[in-house]
């Protein structure tokens, strides 16, 4: 399989403060590829580097082969690389249509509007219901499909989901997720940050755990499930705990 | 002597010597002490409430509002020259208090606006009411109890001196921290123990009452007023000039910037001999400042002297 | 997640219930005064204001539309109204070209202006504290209006037009044709912005930078090309209202000024960022003047003051506005 996106020594942080350090990821063609780890990790800023919106201080990233981080944040979604950000953010005054339509604003998703819709409202039937209701008024659930959904509106090759079961009920963290399987089944890559390991180990088959801005451990998934370290890195040290906890919200999550 | 006493024996040597300047004078220079004494005061009031982050673009209330209650006490109560300052401070406290509670704990924005709208208002208002303020037409102050120009001069400078005092009195108290903290986050700053609604009102009170204070003075040197001059713009602008030139968050930023400014204005003035142009220039300052030299003249000036020790103070507070 | 206020049924009627009592009560004040004058005389008072409210609505959308976007509190947005006024007032003039084919060229023409000098000052101003925003904003204003001086004098000028003075008479009623012109000009081009905004891909993508920037980040949309528009559009709207009021009002380099601080009264009142609000809000605003005109002894005089009341209230009441969110704190 080609690689698709390949981080390596990648760094990066706000205000002073390094959140990642060194980090090295790559996504193949056809692949679903989870990032575990707690809060504090930098699992939001891996995602932010990639999309563009934060930039590392040091490091190489490239996408289909092309150096990424010359590409504008703006542009990336040209590019193929889509994110359902972390808590949703969808545009609250706009109806969930509206806001679906806006993820296919890019030129090159712009040609295949209809389509995408369909496909989308094919996935979530949910949003059919919704389709004229303020974004700004749906359930938790709702939101992360009309999230999940509006990425895929831009016909990605890359489909980042920044912790998608974040919120929801276990049953509509099944929904979303048998949706996510389906989504794999297309053929397009998924890279998904998540704190709900279960969930995320569902769909995956590869992933890598990050603790303190760094890979800690990367395997099939199989080996996952049963790595030691592993389970002691999430479920961590209580002052490792009672940081992330601390952390909640902050732009490092 | 420490760095205290010293700046304290500047400021009284400095006082001693320009307040009775008028009186050794020619007119043109009694003229100056007037413009410079009253801009000092607009600039130290209009510092003091932007310190605490509200941002005024409506000054010329306050010194409309003096203006009229000196000339109105003056001429239906016979008041003398400085008993009718005091009904002059009494308005630009009260209307800054009210300022304060009605623009509540909103955004600077909201602050900006009202002062704008006030300003407006009570322009309109003084149009309008011809039998109090002799509307469009405008007034003039019954000279009976009018003092020599020299004095009125000599008590513009001592006001403003005292005004410094006062400023330098509230940003070195325990108060100091309070106001930074006002500028980026009103709510952190009941962590010093201020409670950000009477601060508010406070600081508002002080810097109305010194702007009216400022109107109140200069009507009796002029003798005229109309709502035009009164609540004109014009005096919005000098009173920004001032502290944005010299430097915002200093405190004698004020009174170098609003030296400064009336040497501008002076020089463009014998230059051009065109009264569009030092306005023009005052906006291009404004602009030049806020882009380019952030902490103005007095302000850059003082953090070089303070680099080596740290990096520089933050400047850049709160997000818009 | 702030909620969409036009869904709440709380914010609408809340505006709505005053405004029906006000007409309601002149309705039967002058329905049972039996007198056909009086009647006349209301009707002329609900032309007027329509009339009114539909330039100040032009006034306005531009300003609130930059606002909620850029989040830049524009001053120099009565500058923008003046030298789309002082544009028209030369085209007339020079080129004898009259207000309603000058429209477009000048609108344009400020547009461009306004982007040029956003383009100059945005990155300092994006990334400034508020202070230095609104001061520097504040003091472009200064140099625009002291421009003007410098270039046109502080004479007062007009337009003159074939409409801008004639008025047809129809059972009491005068329809005075200037402002007739003037009201349809407003009534296209704020129904063509709102169209615009909620049908083109651009229009779109501004509202989407409006209410998300960092989500329409990801939607490929380049956000700062976008504050551009917005900001251009703001100007243009501006020039437009210039263009409007050049055979209404009399040109000065001050008249900017007395503009401006109605349709930020008109943009609270309506709520920030909010171009429906704006509507409402320009509507509601023309219709408290025009009443203080009519019915308030020396009203004229006094209705330029109504702007400084309405925002005293709005403050008081419901800092939010009428459709506006909530409202933050500093």
């Amino acid at each position: 399989m080609n690689t698709l996106l390949e981080m390596r020594g990648l760094h990066a942080g706000y205000d002073g403060s390094v959140v990642l350090s060194g980090l090295g990821i790559t996504v193949a063609e056809h692949e679903v590829v989870a990032i575990l780890g707690v809060n504090g990790a930098g699992k939001t800023t891996t995602m932010g580097v990639i999309t563009g919106l934060v930039t590392p201080t040091a490091g190489e990233m490239t996408y289909q082969g092309r150096n990424l981080l010359e590409v504008p944040a703006h542009l990336r979604v040209e590019a193929g690389i889509c994110l359902s950000p972390e808590g949703r953010q969808v545009f609250p005054n706009l109806s969930v249509e509206e806001n679906l339509i806006l993820g296919s604003y890019c030129q090159r998703a712009r040609e295949h509007r209809e389509q995408s819709l369909a496909a989308v409202y094919d996935l979530f039937p949910r949003l059919i219901e919704r389709r004229r209701q303020s974004a700004g008024l749906l359930s938790g659930g709702e939101q992360q499909m009309l999230a999940i959904g509006r990425a895929l509106m831009g016909r990605p090759t890359l489909l980042l989901l920044d912790e998608p079961s974040l919120g929801l009920a276990p049953r509509l963290v099944q929904t979303v997720f048998e949706a996510i399987a389906r989504i794999a089944d297309t053929g397009i890559s998924i890279l998904i940050v998540e704190q709900n390991t279960q969930a995320a180990l569902s769909v995956a088959q590869r992933g890598y755990v990050m603790v303190h801005g760094e890979v800690f451990a990367e395997a099939p998934v199989e080996e996952l499930k049963n790595m030691d370290s592993v389970k002691r890195a999430f479920i961590g040290s209580s002052s490792e705990r009672n940081a992330a906890v601390s952390g909640r919200g902050a732009p490092d999550a | 002597m420490s760095a205290s006493q010293l700046k304290c024996t500047a400021f009284l040597v400095f006082a001693v010597v320009l307040v009775p300047l008028p009186f050794y004078s020619t007119p043109v220079i009694t003229d100056w002490c007037l413009r410079l004494g009253t801009l000092m005061m607009l600039s130290i009031s209009w510092n003091l409430a932007a310190n605490a982050g509200l941002v005024s673009l409506g000054h010329s209330a306050f010194w409309g509002l003096g203006t009229y209650a000196a000339m109105l006490s003056a001429n239906s109560l016979g008041f003398g020259f400085v008993v009718s300052l005091i009904p002059a401070i009494a308005i630009g406290m009260g209307v800054g208090a009210l300022l304060a509670v009605i623009t509540g704990r909103l955004r600077g924005f909201f602050f900006a606006i009202s002062t704008l709208a006030l300003s407006e208002g009570l322009r309109v208002i003084a149009v309008m009411t011809p039998e109090v303020t002799g509307g469009g037409e405008g007034l003039y102050i019954d000279q009976a109890n009018r003092p020599d120009s020299q004095t009125i001069a000599s008590a513009a400078i001592f006001c403003s001196f005292v005004l410094l005092a006062i400023s330098w009195v509230m940003f070195r108290s325990r108060y100091h921290y309070a106001f930074r903290a006002m500028r980026s986050n009103e709510a952190a700053s009941q962590m010093f123990g201020i409670n950000p609604a009477a601060f508010r009102i406070a600081v508002l009170m002080i810097s109305g009452g010194m702007a009216s204070l400022a109107g109140g003075l200069n009507v009796w040197f002029g003798g005229f007023v109309d709502p035009a001059i009164a609540f004109d713009l014009h005096i919005t602008i000098l009173a920004q000039v001032g502290p944005i030139l010299g430097g915002i968050y200093t405190l004698l930023g004020p009174v170098i910037g609003a030296v400064a400014a009336i040497g501008i204005s002076e020089l463009t003035r014998i230059w051009f001999g065109v009264s569009g142009l030092s306005l023009l220039v005052y906006g291009a300052i404004l602009c030049l400042c806020i882009l380019y030299l952030p902490n103005g003249i007095w302000g850059a000036i003082t953090r070089l002297r303070k680099k080596p020790a740290g990096p520089p103070a933050r400047m850049a507070e709160g997000r818009p | 997640m702030p909620k969409d206020c036009r869904s709440n049924p709380g914010l609408v009627p809340d505006a709505g219930w005053r405004k029906t009592v006000f007409f309601t009560s002149l309705l039967i004040a002058g329905a049972s005064s039996g007198n056909i004058r009086k009647m006349s005389l209301f009707v002329q008072f609900l032309l007027d204001a329509i009339l009114l409210g539909g330039l100040y609505a032009l006034m306005t959308v531009g300003l609130a539309l930059g606002l909620g976007v850029t989040r830049i509190i524009n001053f120099a947005h009565g500058e923008f109204i003046m030298f789309g006024a002082y544009a028209t007032f030369f085209g007339a003039g020079a080129l004898a070209i009259d207000p309603i084919i000058a429209l477009p060229f000048v609108a344009v023409l400020v547009a461009v202006g306004g982007a040029g000098v956003f383009k100059l000052v945005a990155r300092r101003a994006l990334a400034a504290p508020r202070i230095n925003q609104i001061l520097l904003m504040f003091g472009i204003s200064l140099i625009l209006q002291n421009l003007a001086v410098l270039m046109f004098t502080g004479d007062a000028r007009s337009v003159i037009t074939s409409y801008s003075m004639g008025a047809t008479d129809i059972a009491d009623v005068w329809l005075p044709h200037g402002r007739i012109v003037a009201f349809a000009m407003a009534v296209v081009l704020v129904i063509g912005l709102v169209v615009w905004l909620k049908r083109s891909e651009l229009g779109k993508a501004t509202l989407a930078v409006a209410q998300n920037e960092k989500a329409a980040t990801l939607m490929g949309i380049n956000v700062n090309a976008v504050y551009l528009l917005a900001f251009g559009i703001n100007a243009g709207l501006a020039g437009a209202t210039g263009v409007a009021v050049s055979f209404l009002l009399t040109i000065t380099p001050f008249m900017g000024f007395q503009m401006l601080v109605k349709a930020f009264a008109i943009v609270i009142l309506g709520g920030l960022g909010s171009i429906w609000g704006a509507c409402i809000g320009a509507f509601v605003l023309a219709f408290a003047e025009t009443a203080v005109a009519y019915y308030v002894p020396n009203g004229i005089g006094w209705a330029e003051g109504v702007a400084f009341l309405v925002l005293l209230a709005v403050l008081i009441i419901r800092p939010r506005g009428i459709l506006g969110q909530q409202v933050e704190t500093d």
